[in-house]
């Protein structure tokens, strides 16, 4: 039973630039719609951002990254539509180019829009085309950065260095995913960004699919194996604009034990997985699980991660299978140290 | 005159009715036949007296006849005259409306939307909506009195849609139509209860999983007034009282209520349809909405069939309350301080919660049965089924721990894997966790959530996204031998439960509590509580005895009641005849 007003507690699922406050639209619909239809736009979700932008923040213009968004509902808008009227604030629409047709019905015309980087701008006459792509380009950074400083933040230093369970390099601490998952707000936006490299790759091997003509699969299933890896890849599912369903192996990290040995019995073959994980230091997962895949007639065919330690090409030449990862921990934290001895 | 007799005299309750759908009453497989409709109803009235419930009206939300079969308006009338004659009452005490299989859908389309309602017209003689206070010149509203405390609004929520090949929810212009209906709404007095009733629902999230059930792509512009949304944002915001207006749908022939600011939306499941089709599991079901200045109770009444689905013969109306404003009083088991009762026996009787003499706090030896709710029978049905289609339920010997040994097994993945059913299931969770610490005052800063290993994780994070309530994924799987310190309860982990006035247990499947209790004893060695604990799972059967005392939950809720019977271990036969599906290593 949802209950209004909806306790979003938004100010912090909204990143500050010096230009310009920026959130995905999609927290908002995760957030507003309960978990049901993240990718669709309802009432509350368009009232949620309405308050965001009636709140005091200066007269920095607010953008909105519409990543992923499929639908948006009639009047779900009417609450913006009334504070970009009131000039209240300025509005520019990322990656709404799918959405046109609803957001000229809800919102009106833009008062600018450019094509070349997908983006309509209401009530912002001084958005120009140029300023409009440093736009995109920085909001992207601020993202980067943002889930950099998630990722750097959830080190923990060991006393001393200290063999890792899963492969046994000497580490002087480690990256605990969990701390992500506990916090509500970094879960969501390292999930999101992640969402958005998830697709990208999948969009790669379309796009690689149709020109080459090879006989490619495009993965279809999320492979989670490990405790702190099922969150993100469950959320992962269900945020996606993809249908991506997800399997859950407990666990093969960091320390290897199959604790439901019989329900690999009516295991799926001929699956083409996207392996989730958190961080990769030696990779010894990865490869366990692309060798559980193997071992009944599936694959790994590509992984998304938070962060890596070695080069990444060194993982997908061992690996057999593409890697995209969000940070590179060797620069995200510079007192990390991994050795043998 | 005491203050609950006051109360109890302006006790109103509606029941509400839906999607009869009547096709053949001369044939045999509809409840509503000519046959069978008067047994079918009054056993529904016995129900509802049983729960000693006093109609002050019927508000019938249409689809009264099949489109193909609008020449059986007089039968429909005939069933609603018999139903509302054994509650006492009369045609006049009815309110309807149209449904989209009432209209008669090409004169509208060509044109004609008074010729297209000739025929509900006719049918709408003799109800309420016959003689209203005041009323809109396309009768898309009508509004009427029932004493001085109780008013009705009927709306038509297909009128002015001309657009596809069939009937689906109409415009509603901005701000002509919207003034025009909250005239009517205005004429309300705020302290009067205000029963609105339409056919398709103004609430999105009623409709959320039926519309990927039914397979399709428009659904939502099909069965969702949206157009009726600034009506809707209108109606709540002026009618601020709680316990006041409450909203009727059908339609969608799902269950769901919602409350949105104060106002209570109720989609009932349908009365009629012919039975033996694919979506008969989907029961019949008429509901009764309970309001009174103090509380609103929706009760549920779902007919089950006991004979086979391919013909209506006979069932049961089965009486549920699935939902109450403010929530029900938490139950608390516990005895008087004493000895703990050793695991194993469980014992039913209950006592009051009693303090500690020697500290401020209260001690708890709990020793009571597992009190438990089901968080939406619409999810718990669906879960079932899923079970049940994709072959989910497993016999054999799960060894799950040295002492029980667990006689069959769910396979929670590919469950939890059937589109949207993660985000129902955390939809589901997410109300009754609210709607838990809203009735313990409990902000969400001082709650917890401890999601128990993998499918637990999963749900506690959902869980915190959308409610804002912290949580941790811990292992609890061969007791944290197979598992990193940073992957179970570490300090940071127990600090944070120390400092919570609620912690909230979430997990997969509740079968013996064994894992429960080892959790909650990882923070109570001294057996002293200091918050309210709670348990939330998707499968569990909390009719069976546990194999541990977890009195500690003071309320449980789970998606779906399944039955997962264990033997204790020295039970069980020995490995070399029943060999074991699943050895769960076990630390002490």
């Amino acid at each position: 039973m949802a209950v209004l007003p909806i306790p979003m507690t938004l100010p912090p699922l909204i990143l500050s630039h010096q230009d310009f406050d920026y959130a995905r639209m999609k927290a908002l619909t995760w957030v507003a719609n309960d978990g049901l239809s993240p990718k669709m736009v309802q009432h509350d979700a368009g009232e949620a951002l309405a308050s965001v932008l009636k709140s005091p923040r200066g007269s920095k213009p607010f953008v909105v990254n519409l990543q992923g968004i499929l639908e948006v509902s009639e009047y779900a808008m009417d609450g913006v539509k009334k504070v970009i009227e009131d000039k209240k604030s300025s509005l520019v629409l990322l990656n709404g180019d799918r959405l046109q047709t609803r957001l000229d019905a809800e919102l009106g015309s833009p008062d600018a829009s450019y094509k070349n980087c997908d983006c309509r701008v209401y009530g912002g006459n001084e958005i120009d085309s140029k300023t409009a792509e440093k736009i995109v380009r920085d909001a992207a950074a601020l993202e980067e950065n943002t889930v950099r400083r998630i990722v750097k933040d959830c080190y923990h230093r060991f006393p001393k260095p200290q063999r890792l369970h899963s492969t046994p390099l000497l580490a002087s601490g480690v990256f605990d995913a969990r701390t992500i998952i506990s916090d509500r707000v970094q879960f969501i936006w390292t999930v999101l960004v992640m969402a958005e490299r998830l697709e990208g790759t999948l969009e790669r091997f379309e796009t690689q699919k149709s020109r080459d003509s090879v006989s490619l699969v495009v993965p279809s299933r999320i492979l989670a194996v490990s405790l702190r890896a099922s969150p993100l890849a469950a959320a992962l599912s269900m945020i996606s604009s993809r249908e991506l369903s997800v399997e859950i192996v407990d666990h093969m990290g960091p320390k290897h034990a199959i604790l439901e040995e019989h329900s690999f019995a009516n295991a799926s073959r001929g699956v083409h997985y996207v392996y989730v994980g958190d961080f990769l230091i030696g990779g010894t997962e990865l490869k366990t699980a692309q060798m559980y895949a193997i071992s009944k007639g599936c694959r790994v065919g590509c992984a998304v991660i938070l962060g890596h330690w070695l080069p990444i090409a060194d993982y997908e030449e061992n690996m057999g299978t593409r890697l995209t990862s969000l940070v590179d921990l060797r620069t995200c934290r510079d007192d990390a140290t991994v050795q043998w001895t | 005159m005491d203050v609950a007799k006051a109360l109890n005299m302006q006790t109103h309750s509606f029941l509400h009715v839906t999607d009869f759908h009547i096709h053949d009453p001369n044939g045999g497989d509809e409840l509503l036949r000519k046959g069978k409709y008067k047994e079918y109803l009054r056993d529904l009235v016995v129900a509802i007296k049983n729960a000693h419930l006093s109609i002050t009206a019927v508000i019938a939300t249409g689809d009264f006849v099949n489109f193909d079969a609008q020449q059986h308006f007089s039968h429909a009338k005939e069933t609603i005259e018999f139903l509302v004659a054994e509650l006492g009452l009369t045609l006049n005490d009815t309110a309807i409306c149209l449904g989209n299989h009432d209209l008669e859908y090409t004169l509208q389309k060509n044109g004609d939307p008074k010729g297209a309602r000739a025929k509900f017209a006719s049918f709408s003689k003799g109800f309420m909506n016959e003689s209203p206070i005041d009323q809109l010149p396309d009768d898309r509203g009508v509004l009427c009195k029932l004493g001085d405390d109780v008013w009705v609004l009927m709306l038509d929520t297909l009128v002015g849609y001309i657009d596809g090949d069939e009937p689906a929810p109409g415009p509603l212009t901005v701000p002509l139509e919207t003034d025009a209906i909250m005239a009517l709404v205005e004429r309300v007095p705020l302290d009067a209860v205000l029963v609105v009733g339409s056919h398709y629902t103004v609430e999105p999230s009623h409709g959320a999983l039926a519309g990927f059930e039914d397979a399709q792509d428009d659904w939502p512009q099909r069965h969702i007034w949206t157009k009726g949304t600034p009506l809707r944002e209108r109606i709540e915001r002026y009618r601020k009282e709680p316990r006041k207006t409450i909203w009727l749908s059908g339609d969608i022939h799902r269950e769901y209520q919602s409350i949105r600011r104060n106002v209570c939306y109720v989609t009932a499941g349908r009365i009629g349809t012919p039975t033996g089709r694919l979506d008969s599991h989907n029961r019949r079901q008429a509901v009764v909405v309970e309001i009174s200045p103090a509380r609103l109770r929706v009760h549920r009444f779902r007919y089950e069939m006991e004979a086979h689905i391919t013909h209506a013969e006979y069932g049961d109306w089965t009486p549920q309350i699935v939902f109450e404003d403010p929530p029900r009083a938490a139950i608390v088991t516990a005895t008087v301080p004493g000895r703990a009762e050793a695991s194993g026996g469980i014992e039913s009787d209950r006592a009051a919660l009693a303090p500690d003499s020697s500290t401020s706090s209260i001690v708890l030896r709990a020793k009571a049965a597992f009190p438990f709710e089901i968080l939406t029978e619409e999810g718990n049905q669906t879960i079932r089924r899923e079970i049940i289609a994709k072959q989910l339920y497993t016999w054999g010997r799960f060894a799950t721990s040295s002492d029980e040994v667990l006689l069959s097994w769910v396979s929670i993945g590919p469950l939890m894997n059937v589109p949207k059913r993660l985000g129902a299931t955390t939809r589901d969770m997410a109300a009754w966790l609210r709607s838990q610490l809203r009735h313990r005052n409990i902000d969400v800063e001082k709650a917890v959530l401890l999601g128990i290993d993998c499918w637990g994780a999963v749900l506690a994070s959902q869980l915190s996204v959308v409610t804002g309530v912290r949580n941790f994924c811990i292992a609890t799987r061969g007791r944290g031998e197979y598992h990193t310190s940073y992957e179970v309860i570490s300090d940071e982990v127990t600090s944070a439960v120390n400092g919570a006035d609620c912690v909230l247990l979430v997990t997969d499947v509740v079968a013996t509590g064994r894992t429960l209790r080892w959790v909650y004893d990882k923070f109570h060695s001294d057996g002293k509580v200091r918050q309210s604990w709670l348990t939330l799972s998707i499968l569990s059967d909390p009719k069976q005895p546990l194999a541990v005392d977890c009195g500690f939950v003071q309320a449980h809720g789970t998606a779906c009641q399944i039955a997962r019977p264990f033997l204790p271990a020295d039970h069980a036969p020995d490995a070399d005849l029943v060999p074991i599906d699943l050895a769960m290593p076990q630390s002490s």
